[in-house]
């Protein structure tokens, strides 16, 4: 997974760290969040030690749906033994992973730099 | 989670009807419109935009997949009241139902991994009432208006 590129999310290598970003935060369906969300699921499918950087900084508003796909890619990360942290969450995203106790399972951090360093640290 | 056996009876005065066929491309456009009549209506204030957003999609979406199984002749209907100083919706959809025995409890942590279910427990948080009736067919939602005292707590 070095890199590559298409219209709703992106992938780059940083350090051995995989970042994704969505990039099109306004889109809410399959065209946008969503959409993205299950294409870096089908990504990591069986993927070993993999540990990536989800950037979020578009990302306007997620419904259950997405937010139960993001718990699947953290599954899917832990699950071969890597990690997912979340990077650039803005403020009304962040809450509704607090309200919904998602913060107790995520690692959020404020920039991908951060996200880097410590997925870097931890493996 | 109790789901009610009867249909509802809408209080107040229902100013809006739509229906759509259940695919899910058409749920965004719907909510779109429908917050757009709302604002319009003074049922909501900008702060809580987003978060009204999110119910009825929320709703209509559950509709059209869980209720309806997204089969395009079976539809959703959408009404929106006023009553009061609240406003609601009442949303219904053509399917069998649903039991309260497959929604997750998110209180407990060790559901934190679930990867659905969530959506009735946004809406709880985010509206004032959230029942079920028509054994699952038929939600009804409602929120004060911006200005109406806050609901009473037990």
């Amino acid at each position: 997974m070095s890199t590559q590129n298409d219209e709703i999310i992106t992938l780059h290598s940083q350090a051995g760290i995989v970042v994704a970003s969505i990039t099109r935060g306004a889109f809410r369906d399959e065209n946008g969040v969503l959409g993205a969300l299950e294409k870096l699921g089908q990504a990591m499918e069986d993927r070993n030690n993999l540990r990536m950087v989800l950037d979020l900084s578009v990302v306007e508003y997620m419904s259950s749906a997405g937010l139960g796909r993001l718990v699947a890619c953290l599954k899917k990360a832990r699950a071969g033994g890597g990690d997912l942290v979340l990077a650039r969450v803005r403020s009304e995203i962040h809450e509704l992973l607090d309200l919904m106790k998602l913060t107790q399972i995520f690692k959020i951090v404020p920039t991908v730099e951060a996200g880097v360093a410590a997925l870097g640290v931890a493996g | 989670m109790e789901i009610l056996a009867d249909p509802p009876t809408i209080p107040g005065q229902v100013f809006e009807s739509r229906e759509i066929p259940s695919d899910v491309a058409l749920v965004v456009p719907l909510v779109c419109r429908l917050v757009e009549l709302l604002v319009s209506q003074g049922c909501i204030a900008e702060p809580d935009r987003r978060k009204v957003e999110l119910c009825l999609d929320e709703a209509v979406t559950n509709a059209v997949i869980h209720g309806n199984d997204s089969d395009f002749q079976k539809k959703v209907r959408v009404q929106l009241f006023l009553d009061g100083d609240r406003w609601g919706t009442v949303i219904q959809d053509e399917g069998a139902g649903f039991s309260p025995d497959v929604v997750p409890d998110l209180d407990d942590d060790e559901q934190l991994w679930q990867e659905c279910g969530r959506g009735i427990a946004l809406m709880r948080l985010f509206m004032d009432e959230v029942t079920y009736f028509d054994g699952g067919r038929t939600i009804l939602l409602s929120r004060k208006c911006p200005g109406a005292a806050e609901p009473e707590t037990d």
